[in-house]
């Protein structure tokens, strides 16, 4: 890849990249590493990508798959189901959302287990149509709607019971955040 | 189609309207059109995504320096264009060979050597401060666990045993590298706080230094990173922080 063009994938994709490198790892650190590591395998194997249209998927699933890698070496621990309380939370709507910091909608999301976290944050990103996530992920399309749908409620639930104060006591946690919060 | 299965498909149609043309929702936003009720969840769901999403996307600034990062790291990488060639594969691996024989020979690998400017303890500190805080980019062994870094620490002969200040008992890790300065492994372990913010716990052999700290945490704040340093039992700490502040620092202790 010569330099203008390397130059042109940064700056189309590097920040959203970020933010979906955030959404898996849930720090600026590994979001930062992993997002660097991307455009360093742009660099070392972007002679394979043949089709440049497919340059924005190419590294989100590049980014993906360096996370999951990452993953495989962690210790799996179990993950805790969200608590039953949070079904009986009133309907979002905008104003519940004019009260939340942004802060608090990317916490939100972070609680999600990673399987709903991930297309959603694809989705919000604005760039990725449910193909392009179901191909970013290696799922089905009908997988992916489910888990929009799903994924999608279970923020809101999260952003209502932050909205007005009543934070559920079980949260799930991203798989590299339970070491710390069993210490 | 009813109009849960329309809205199974209807919540992936993005708010900024790109999938007008996509033929799989064509048939869901036609029942959108017929039944007010189905309208008025659409809109509504739209609205929320489209203020949802501009708040995520609001939510994670991107570090200042990544894109720097991002353009400098084309310097170092070579294009694939280039090693996939068969011819240069063997040469890479004839040098790598080399390479790693010569290392060998001289025990180390240059690339976590610190350059030393002069060799007080104040030239460590800020040697230290300056690459954690804008130098480092990798660390040679990821885990969450302090006791897994320890363990890889070492393994590779470095100082493993550390005694850490009461605030960073207990913290996740992000990992961790051995460096080098002027010929003394230095012992490098990344915490997280828990407001996400990162800290960087160096530590070396205090006999290195003709005045190393005392015991009591000496703290300083540079233009963009806040340190703190002291010794115990034979060894020389030095925390960094590039996003914490010396006032957090403190409190750590």
């Amino acid at each position: 890849m010569n330099e203008p063009d390397y130059e042109q994938a940064v700056a189309a994709y590097y920040e959203p990249l970020y933010a979906f490198g955030y959404s898996l790892a849930g720090n600026e650190h590994d979001a930062c590493e992993l997002t660097q590591e991307a455009y360093c395998r742009l660099l070392t194997h972007g002679a394979q990508l043949r089709d440049s249209a497919k340059l924005k998927s190419w590294l989100f699933t590049t980014l993906y798959r360096v996370f999951l890698g990452w993953k495989q070496r962690q210790t799996r621990l179990p993950h805790f189901e969200i608590s039953s309380v949070e079904s009986e939370l009133p309907v979002i709507t905008t104003d519940h959302l004019d009260v939340l910091r942004d802060e608090a909608i990317r916490d939100a999301l972070l609680e999600l287990e990673e399987h709903y976290r991930t297309p959603l944050m694809l989705f919000y990103l604005n760039d990725h149509s449910y193909e392009e996530i179901a191909g970013i992920l290696e799922i089905p399309v009908g997988t992916v709607m489910s888990r929009l749908s799903r994924a999608k409620g279970l923020l809101r639930e999260r952003l209502v019971a932050r909205a007005i104060g009543v934070e559920s006591e079980t949260k799930i946690l991203p798989l590299d955040r339970k070491a710390s919060a069993k210490s | 189609m009813n109009n849960e299965e329309a809205k199974l498909i209807l919540q992936a149609y993005r708010a900024d309207g790109q999938d007008a043309s996509d033929p799989r929702f064509r048939e869901a936003l036609e029942q959108a059109q017929r039944d007010p009720d189905l309208a008025r969840w659409f809109a509504n769901e739209q609205t929320l995504d489209a203020r949802i999403g501009a708040k995520l996307r609001k939510s994670t600034p991107v570090p200042a320096d990544l894109k720097a990062q991002l353009l400098a790291q084309r310097k170092i990488v070579r294009p694939a264009i280039w090693w996939q060639r068969p011819s240069a594969r063997y040469a890479m691996a004839a040098g790598f060979a080399l390479f790693a024989t010569i290392a060998g020979w001289f025990g180390f690998v240059h690339e976590g050597a610190i350059e030393a400017r002069g060799n007080t303890f104040a030239d460590y500190r800020d040697a230290m401060a300056d690459f954690t805080g804008n130098k480092l980019k990798r660390l040679e062994f990821r885990t969450r666990d302090v006791a897994e870094a320890k363990r890889w620490l070492a393994e590779k002969g470095s100082i493993a045993e550390l005694t850490l200040p009461k605030g960073l008992e207990g913290k996740p890790s992000f990992g961790c590298r051995v460096l080098e300065w002027q010929g003394k492994k230095v012992s490098l372990v990344c915490f997280e706080l828990a407001n996400r913010k990162v800290v960087h716990l160096l530590t070396v052999d205090s006999s290195i230094f003709e005045h190393a700290p005392g015991e009591s945490p000496e703290f300083k704040q540079a233009v963009d990173v806040a340190m703190a340093s002291w010794s115990r039992s034979g060894k020389t700490y030095v925390l960094t922080s590039k996003r914490a502040d010396e006032s957090e620092l403190k409190n750590l202790f």
